[in-house]
């Protein structure tokens, strides 16, 4: 049914495509390219309408507000080239952040471990789900997200183990909240970092080569005797430590953590990663468009804010914006995939 | 196999339930006068074994906890409370009067009930007080006549915070003014004590934005819109001291912000960020619990019981507001204890937050 024949037909009867074409083709193999420009655009048109933007402070006020949601998206973008999802990335980063501040009159250094440690359990919980008991990625982190809104719950009722006093560690609050040098907060650090070892681990390691083999055939994997299983619990444990530290620099920015403070930026994780170009089926794109995608996305909230919209109209027009760009997205790339 | 298990199961739970309700039926339909006179033709009620029932529908709240640990500490101090049976959970009011409804079936003398919608539980809070069940509604108000109300006055406590800010930034500029949940009642209320206040001020533009009552919202909304321009000054309606740390984020000098008595923010302005704190007493779930006994002893108590707000600056009140800091409770926790109406309980026993089945 489809075979090769449709895909002749467009193809124009000259064998040389046109220069146009190739533009095309070469921005279609690179939407981080495109992506950059509609954040320049952003930047630009956000800019003229508040100068404050050309400032130090203005560039690190986007960098400061764009780095959770980058490690969120940075979940979202390997789980997604597995051919997976994370849905509970925003309460693994509640419980964390709960855990954290919680436990912090044990000491600063035990409470971190502990969050992180929180993220890595649930994640391998996740992995597990997934990997070995094949429940659908959709469905397994829904219900971990339930689970663990359930647990925050529990613990936080009165003599719950997360009834204690909350406090934000100092660290964390330096973290959330500082500046490195100039217009270069510093949980760009924390970012940096990630990006980093993400860009590498994707592009050069054989976890990052399986996670897009994966993602792109399992059965092949299976079949020529990768271990389908292992890569999907180590993703959902890399995924989890990543929401868990996105939940410390949110509590770290504002000092204090919520129940439900990381849940507007679940949906935003996705829709920057997929914007990003990383397809949610699975084995194409990578961190560097995600990267792209959160900053875009933290602009446009800028956007919002500076024509003083309500925060109702905010979200519908960034919900349109999100579903125009994820459209734009899969309309250039289908091109190609037909 | 495993389904059939599970119908079972439920079959049973519902007829059990539905007999317990009976039963509680049974009792209310036995004693024709309800209210003062059941207590006291209730032996087991009178020698002081009341059952207090308390449903919350907002959880994980520092402010609300302690709330629901003041209806414990004030039971337990009374010495005429038996247990107190708590739902608390994040929920609507189609929960709440699932909770109620499950109160009155397990036969509670007394429900304390935080409202989640000033109109749609008064069905069932009619049923409880036809059953003789004491309702009281603490925090926020209930249309129904048959519940007794307990509130700190909300219209108030928006008007004397709006009044200070306006002074404090000379009358005019721009207040970003954060709001808790559009259509609850307590928000309607200061929204309206605000808007009294600045019918003085008209130079004072507000910027609105809503954080649910939740700090950390609150802190992400202050770094964006600080990020995204000044403000001269903050009303929040309570997401106080995370605004304070989320303006430092930002790197901005602070400008005045107004909240409530939360723990840190009192501590932030001890230790010299501008601003002032109006109380918010949390420990109006004791005094609903007081109001609540006292109806079940047969003392006559007016139907609605409000707290003034007391607004505190460093200026004017450094002293209540150095007594009332501990820099040892939680950040989000009600500093104002000590408040103007007399309760059995001491301050250990509302930091301990154990009811009287707990002892």
């Amino acid at each position: 049914m489809t075979s090769t024949a449709p895909q002749t037909a467009p193809v124009p009867a000259d064998e040389v495509p046109s220069t146009a074409q190739r533009v095309r083709n070469y921005l279609t193999d690179h939407p981080i390219v495109v992506l950059s420009v509609v954040f320049v655009l952003f930047y630009a048109v956000t800019a003229a309408l508040d100068p404050s933007l050309f400032t130090v402070q203005g560039l690190r006020s986007i960098l400061l507000l764009a780095c959770p949601l980058a490690l969120f998206a940075a979940g979202q973008t390997i789980a997604f080239l597995t051919g997976g999802i994370d849905l509970s990335v925003a309460m693994i980063a509640n419980f964390a952040a709960y855990v954290v501040a919680t436990q912090s009159g044990a000491g600063t250094v035990t409470a971190l471990v502990l969050g992180v440690a929180v993220g890595a359990g649930a994640g391998l919980l996740n992995g597990i789900g997934i990997g070995i008991f094949r429940v659908h990625p959709l469905i397994m982190t829904i219900g971990m997200s339930s689970v663990l809104l359930g647990v925050v719950s529990v613990g936080q009722a009165s003599g719950g183990f997360l009834s204690g006093s909350a406090v934000v560690p100092q660290v964390l609050q330096r973290i959330g909240g500082g500046t490195l040098i100039g217009p270069i907060p510093l949980n760009a650090v924390v970012w940096a970092v990630v990006s980093v070892f993400l860009i590498w681990m994707l592009a050069r390691s054989g976890l990052g080569r399986n996670i897009y083999a994966v993602g792109d055939n399992a059965t092949a994997c299976r079949l020529s005797g990768i271990k389908v299983w292992q890569v999907l619990i180590v993703t959902y444990v890399i995924v989890g430590i990543l929401a868990a530290v996105a939940g410390m620099i949110i509590s770290g920015t504002s000092g204090s953590v919520g129940p439900s403070q990381s849940n507007s930026l679940l949906l935003p994780s996705i829709a920057a990663a997929v914007i990003g170009g990383t397809s949610i089926l699975g084995g194409s794109g990578g961190y560097g468009g995600t990267i792209v995608g959160a900053l875009v996305l933290t602009v446009l909230n800028r956007l919002m804010l500076t024509l003083g919209a309500g925060q109702a109209v905010q979200q519908m027009v960034y919900g349109i914006i999100v579903l125009a760009l994820a459209w734009a997205y899969v309309a250039v790339s289908r091109q190609r995939a037909d | 196999m495993k389904r059939s298990v599970t119908i079972k199961v439920a079959v049973i739970a519902s007829a059990l339930a539905l007999t317990v309700a009976a039963c509680g039926n049974g009792n209310g339909g036995d004693e024709p006068a309800p209210g003062g006179d059941e207590a006291a033709g209730d032996e087991e009620a009178a020698g002081g074994n009341y059952v207090i029932g308390v449903s919350n529908t907002l959880a994980g709240n520092g402010w609300r906890e302690q709330m629901i640990c003041s209806i414990q500490a004030e039971s337990l101090a009374s010495g005429q409370v038996s247990e107190v049976v708590v739902f608390s959970e994040n929920a609507g009011p189609t929960e709440q009067v699932q909770h109620l409804q499950t109160l009155i079936s397990e036969g509670v003398d007394a429900i304390v009930v935080n409202p989640s919608d000033p109109e749609q539980l008064n069905g069932i809070i009619e049923e409880a007080v036809n059953q003789g069940i004491v309702v009281v509604a603490v925090d926020a108000a209930v249309s129904t006549p048959e519940a007794y109300i307990v509130t700190n006055d909300q219209v108030e406590w928006g008007r004397i915070g709006m009044e200070w800010l306006a002074e404090e930034i000379g009358g005019s500029g721009d207040v970003l003014y954060m709001r808790g949940i559009e259509g609850v009642q307590s928000d309607t209320d200061r929204h309206e004590g605000v808007e009294a206040a600045l019918a003085n001020y008209p130079d004072i533009n507000l910027n609105t934005v809503w954080t649910s009552w939740d700090y950390t919202l609150g802190g992400e909304i202050a770094v964006q819109e600080f990020s995204a321009r000044d403000y001269d000054g903050v009303w929040t309606t309570g997401a106080d001291y995370t605004v304070v740390n989320g303006i430092e984020s930002v790197g901005k000098d602070l400008v005045p912000v107004t909240g409530q008595d939360s723990n840190a923010f009192v501590g932030q302005l001890i230790d010299g960020a501008p601003g002032a704190a109006v109380t918010n007493p949390a420990v109006i779930g004791a005094v609903g619990t007081n109001v609540a006994l006292k109806i079940l002893n047969g003392e006559d108590v007016e139907q609605t019981t409000m707290l003034t707000p007391a607004l505190w600056t460093m200026e004017t009140a450094a002293e209540e507001m150095e007594a009332a800091f501990d820099p040892d409770r939680g950040p989000d926790t009600s500093a104002a204890i000590d408040i103007d109406y007399p309760l059995e309980m001491t301050r250990e026993q509302l930091y301990a937050c154990d009811g009287p089945s707990d002892g």
